[in-house]
């Protein structure tokens, strides 16, 4: 058979042959002309890259590249800096703000920006038909959830007008310290009225504006090119009001979704930064390239949701047990690795200045006590318990972890059940679990973030939990001027929530990805939210 | 021939309909929609939502209206992708597909005929054992363990091609293709190894050989016909699958093909994506299938599907 | 014409001399011992093995093979081999019932409607075409929620049938496909002209015949069933944290193959070497049952 073999020896040869030459063609940091280039690997392929409908973290990389909002921030401490709007007033009861939107402000068009293009946004998102998942943002705002819900027809009804084309005038319901955060949410930024309107209707969701060769943006960026599933590239705006800051000419964004698949095109230096990094490889980077490794808090907390509605999940005492017989550092430092930090409340620690000042504790002794006054003597006579988790590797093994804790230190035996996410969803909503995981990222810098998701009935609460002094702290909470008596009223209720305990907090996040050392300027703060405009790239 | 291939194009219309009404049925069983989150959704956003794609419509209306569009060709817009038609974005990622799963198929039965048929000839020798064990080891090495292991050795340790990507550079298809064709050169390689064997050990075979026809003769013009009978009749659905993309291979070298979406957009509840996919699919097993029988009928003429006669 | 001296051939069953045969194929009966001392090794491991498969010690976290653990640890301080040998238990279970199933399925489907042919081969091989056709994972989702997966077993049972449902297809297309090819030849027809029943060619000439490509690709089947069944416990159907099979085991082992290869070597090792002693067994089988190989 000696052709045979020749020509396996041919083959081999070509494809070698075809291998060499110029392997990472478009992957570095500067293109043939010079140009400064910043790779990123994106987590995954985003939903749309309109603003006003967009939910998820990829999405809203994207478009703090392409867009800005009233106002910026700092990356470096989150302190609020003019955006769109330079300056800003308040009324004496702090109910309605006047912007001053800037002068010879553009859209990349070269369209003219003015306060209508704020208001129109705003009444976009709040559009009953649009069905924009995140108009509850605005919701502070004077009749916005009423017309958002269509109970008010009448736009001009809503605390949001354009007083004229340089003044943006906002009435809030009550007075709200945070709303300024509010606004660094990408759902409350612009989208420019005359092409939105150009392609479709205010409120079509499937609205073709946001297409490469339709779309017109005010941020440092604009979308060069868009292939599904493959690539993003925006580059440097120069109508931006801010052009000369941004040093970096052009971003890739690649939807890897592989963990695995990320962590060596970084290592290959296809990308200069990753969405995450696998849990087991924190460790090598730690020791061979920490530079590269970022791991810092993340305003969000990892809990586990209780079913209260049913036994055995129905006695407080059973799930303070739960909560007492576990080890929290033991799961962030050998389970998910990341520099996590252990929940000892439900609000991160620390949340523009708010910490808890009621706290969790472990004591194995203590959750044994607790189990057998509630009837159930070292774990015996207890149904079964059923831990739900959807697909994931972290889950499984934070699931793994906990159901051996519980196993061992109180003799509590808890079957676990994964499916996949949109089953669980589902599951949870219908309280059809016993134990179920879950995970809070706040939308904003405060607590009440956190805190308003366990009001009686609340759409994210799902524990069947109900507490009549809790939605009355909250609600206070809601018209309370005063921060200081504001937090007053979060502590009393944080302290009721860590006690009554429907749900059993486990760690604070952390963002943790790789970032190459050639970048500059890359910021840590909690809301893992960096500016492009304020980054360079070394060569 | 053509009466035949007329009739299988008309029996694919009702396997086309049952598949729909079948995929309809469990698309609308599973729990979960598109539109639900982590962060929940409230019921007039959600309903919102759906009113933009007839989700809110009766579910018979759903079926018939969406029957109506597909066939004039409409697929609808994906709830995952906003904005984006099913046909827009399966005919984006259809061409890059096909490239991989075509060099995959030629890698495949390159190597695996080679390997299989070499090994029948040659049985119970090296030239057996050897071909075999490779053969073997293509299919304990699962694509999710090769592509990975791959990446490492020639594109991290040795640095000659790139990790992952897709472009028209032969470099970003070598791997991926290597990848998804290993395990196919395998099952080819048994099966046609298999298959000869069969064949080589029947009377006709003795007989040509007896005749004096040479061997090469014997081989291609006799043997191989027979011999790679379970060959054709496993690459029907095979080719399919591998046209249709592989969801493993193009997630771990990001492959922006449609492989992704059978999966993904069955897990995302992306009705119209996954009814797009499935037709597609469908079309595909119908057609491979109905080709690899009538590659059958061309290498056994005395073949016939028709009813036992006695 | 005999004489005294000279001893009749004894007439014996198909079965007996391919047993025979079989026993003289020094290869296959490697691969048989094998499989055997694997699957001997998997019924007993309740009772030997040296850990309990679930039992952490997240402070050892994952080690590489010693003394006290032959396998090494995993990244829960999880005993290795303990974990492979339960997961022998689920995968080889796994991989000889959904093939069984499949085989058994496939084969008579195939067979008949090559067999019959006409109308009945068509409906057969379209219903074949629509069950490739429908969304896998959907189907599995759906099975589910249908079926109350609360109990381990319940869950196991519903994944055979799930894998059982999917794999039977190509077999039965490619049975079909050696069934048309033979049922033209001369011996059947010969059958035929003899009076002997239908039923009787197809149990007694026709599948003796197409026996070989049926048990290679069985052998080719139980590899991939196992690794469907790590898919689908990734899913939620199938093996619940914290038992794992062979196919979790690769899965988990590929991911962390340069920090700890341990993790993916002993799994792999003991999946490619049960897959490796079956397939020489087939080998072995489809010789030793080919009734056109040469009497001894």
């Amino acid at each position: 058979m000696n052709i045979f073999k020749k020509t396996i020896v041919l083959f081999t040869l070509s494809i070698l042959f075809a291998c060499t030459g110029a392997k990472k063609s478009s992957q570095a940091s500067s293109n043939s002309d010079g140009s400064k280039v910043f790779n990123i690997g994106n987590g995954a392929e985003p939903s749309t890259i309109d603003p006003s409908v967009a939910t998820g973290v990829p999405e809203s990389r994207i478009i703090t590249a392409l867009f800005e909002g009233l106002v910026s921030f700092d990356p470096e401490n989150l302190k609020t800096k003019p955006g769109m709007a330079v300056s800003w007033a308040t009324s004496d009861d702090l109910k309605t703000y006047t912007f001053q939107m800037r002068e010879n402000a553009q859209w990349s068009d070269g369209t003219p920006f003015t306060a209508k293009d704020m208001e129109y946004s705003w009444k976009r998102i709040l559009s009953p038909k649009l069905g924009s998942e995140y108009s509850y943002m605005l919701f502070v705002i004077e009749n916005a959830e009423e017309y958002n819900k269509g109970e008010v027809k009448d736009w001009s009804q809503v605390g949001a007008k354009a007083i004229d084309a340089k003044t943006f005038q906002v009435q809030l319901k009550a007075p709200t310290p945070y709303f300024l955060t509010l606004l660094y949410h990408s759902s409350t930024w612009p989208v420019p009225q005359h092409i939105v309107e150009k392609h479709g209707k205010i409120d079509s969701l499937n609205n073709p504006w946001v297409r490469p060769e339709n779309i017109v943006s005010n941020g440092p960026y604009t979308l060069k090119n868009w292939e599904l599933n493959k690539l993003i590239t925006v580059k440097k705006n120069p109508l931006y009001w801010n052009a000369k800051q941004s040093k970096i000419d052009v971003i890739n964004f690649y939807p890897v979704e592989s963990l695995q698949t990320e962590e060596r095109m970084f290592r290959s230096g296809e990308i200069h930064k990753t969405n995450t990094i696998p849990a087991h490889k924190i460790e090598t980077y730690q020791s061979k390239n920490s530079n590269s490794l970022h791991l810092k808090p993340y305003l969000g907390t990892y809990f586990y949701r209780f079913n209260v509605t049913r036994p055995p999940m129905n006695n407080p005492k059973v799930r303070q047990a739960l909560s007492l017989a576990i080890n929290r550092e033991l799961i962030t430092k050998k389970v998910t690795r990341g520099g996590e930090i252990p929940a000892w409340t439900f609000v991160p620690p620390n949340t523009a200045g708010y910490t808890s000042q009621t706290k969790l504790s472990e004591n194995i002794e203590k959750a044994k006590a607790l189990l057998a006054e509630a009837g159930f003597q070292d774990g015996k006579g207890l149904p079964t318990i059923e831990l739900l988790y959807n697909t994931q590797d972290t889950h499984k093994a934070i699931a793994v972890a906990l159901q051996q804790m519980w196993k061992t230190n109180i003799g509590v035996n808890v079957t676990l059940r994964n499916q996949d996410w949109k089953v669980y969803l589902d599951s949870q909503k219908n309280l059809d679990f016993d134990l179920s995981r879950a995970g809070w990222i706040g939308d904003y810098t405060d607590p009440n973030t956190f805190l308003d998701m366990f009001v009686s009935g609340g759409g994210q609460n799902q524990t069947g939990w109900s507490n009549k002094k809790y939605d009355a702290l909250i609600s206070k909470a809601s018209i309370t001027a005063d921060p200081k008596a504001r937090y007053e009223l979060f502590q009393s209720a944080e302290k009721i929530l860590l006690t009554e305990l429907p749900i059993l907090p486990i760690y604070t996040y952390t963002s943790k990805y790789l970032i190459s050392d050639k970048i500059i300027g890359w910021k840590s703060n909690i809301l893992d939210w960096n500016l492009y405009q304020y980054l360079d790239i070394k060569e | 021939m053509w009466k035949y291939i007329l009739k299988r194009i008309l029996e694919a219309i009702p396997v086309l309909l049952i598949v729909y009404t079948i995929t309809f049925a469990l698309l609308k069983i599973a729990p979960g929609g598109p539109f639900d989150s982590e962060k929940q959704v409230s019921p007039e956003v959600k309903k919102a939502l759906e009113a933009h794609y007839g989700f809110d419509k009766p579910l018979h209306i759903q079926y018939t209206s969406n029957l109506v569009k597909a066939l004039k060709g409409n697929l609808g817009i994906s709830t995952r992708f906003k904005g984006r038609t099913v046909r827009e974005i399966v005919s984006e990622g259809l061409p890059r597909t096909l490239v991989l799963g075509g060099m995959a198929i030629c890698i495949a039965l390159f190597f695996g005929l080679l390997a299989g048929v070499t090994a029948s000839l040659k049985k119970n020798t090296l030239l057996d054992y050897i071909p075999m064990s490779i053969a073997m080891f293509g299919i304990c090495v699962p694509t999710f363990l090769l592509g990975p292991v791959l990446v490492l050795i020639f594109s991290i340790y040795l640095g000659w091609l790139p990790t992952a990507g897709w472009d028209a550079s032969f470099q970003h298809k070598i791997l991926p293709a290597i990848t998804l064709g290993a395990a196919y050169a395998a099952f080819i390689a048994r099966l046609s190894r298999g298959g000869m064997l069969e064949v080589l050990s029947q009377d006709y075979i003795r007989t040509a050989k007896a005749k004096g026809l040479s061997p090469q003769r014997v081989l291609f013009k006799h043997a191989l016909k027979g011999g790679i009978f379970p060959v054709i009749s496993f690459l029907g659905p095979a080719v399919a699958g591998l046209l249709a993309g592989s969801f493993v291979v193009e997630t771990i070298f990001m492959i922006p093909g449609i492989g992704k979406y059978y999966v993904q957009s069955a897990l995302n509840r992306d009705l119209t994506l996954t009814m797009g996919m499935t037709l597609f699919l469908s079309f595909l097993i119908i057609g491979f299938n109905m080709l690899s029988d009538i590659f059958l009928i061309w290498l056994n003429p005395k073949l016939s599907f028709s009813k036992e006669s006695k | 014409m005999s004489t005294e001296n000279e001893t009749m051939e004894e007439g014996t069953s198909l079965w007996k001399d391919a047993f025979r045969r079989l026993k003289k194929n020094k290869i296959s009966m490697l691969g048989f011992y094998a499989l055997a001392f694997l699957i001997i090794i998997a019924i007993i491991t309740p009772l030997i093995a040296p850990y309990s498969y679930e039992a952490q010690d997240l402070n050892l976290g994952a080690t590489p093979p010693s003394w006290k653990h032959w396998f090494g640890t995993d990244s829960f301080g999880r005993d290795l081999l303990t974990r492979v040998m339960y997961g022998a238990r689920i995968s080889l279970m796994v991989g000889f019932i959904a093939t069984a199933v499949s085989l058994a399925i496939g084969v008579l489907w195939g067979t008949i409607a090559g067999f019959i042919g006409g109308k009945t081969d068509t409906i057969m091989m379209r219903i074949v075409d629509v069950l490739y056709s429908v969304p896998f994972i959907l189907l599995v989702i759906v099975l589910m929620v249908v079926v109350d997966t609360k109990s381990p077993v319940t869950n196991l049972l519903l994944m055979f049938f799930a894998i059982g449902a999917v794999e039977w297809l190509t077999m039965a297309r490619i049975v079909r496909g050696q069934v048309l090819n033979i049922r033209k030849q001369e011996f059947i027809e010969a059958c035929f002209s003899m009076g002997i029943s239908k039923k009787q060619i197809i149990l007694r000439h026709l599948i003796p015949n197409v026996l070989g490509p049926i048990i290679v690709y069985s052998t080719l089947t139980v590899p991939s069933v196992m690794l469907l069944e790590a898919f689908l416990s990734f899913l939620g159907l199938g093996v619940q944290a914290p038992m794992s099979s062979w196919g979790l085991l690769i899965n988990s082992g590929v991911e962390k193959m340069e920090e700890y290869p341990w993790l993916l070597i002993f799994p792999g090792l003991t999946f490619s070497l049960t897959l490796f002693s079956l397939n020489f067994l087939g080998d072995g089988l489809r010789d030793a049952l080919d009734p056109k190989s040469s009497a001894d």
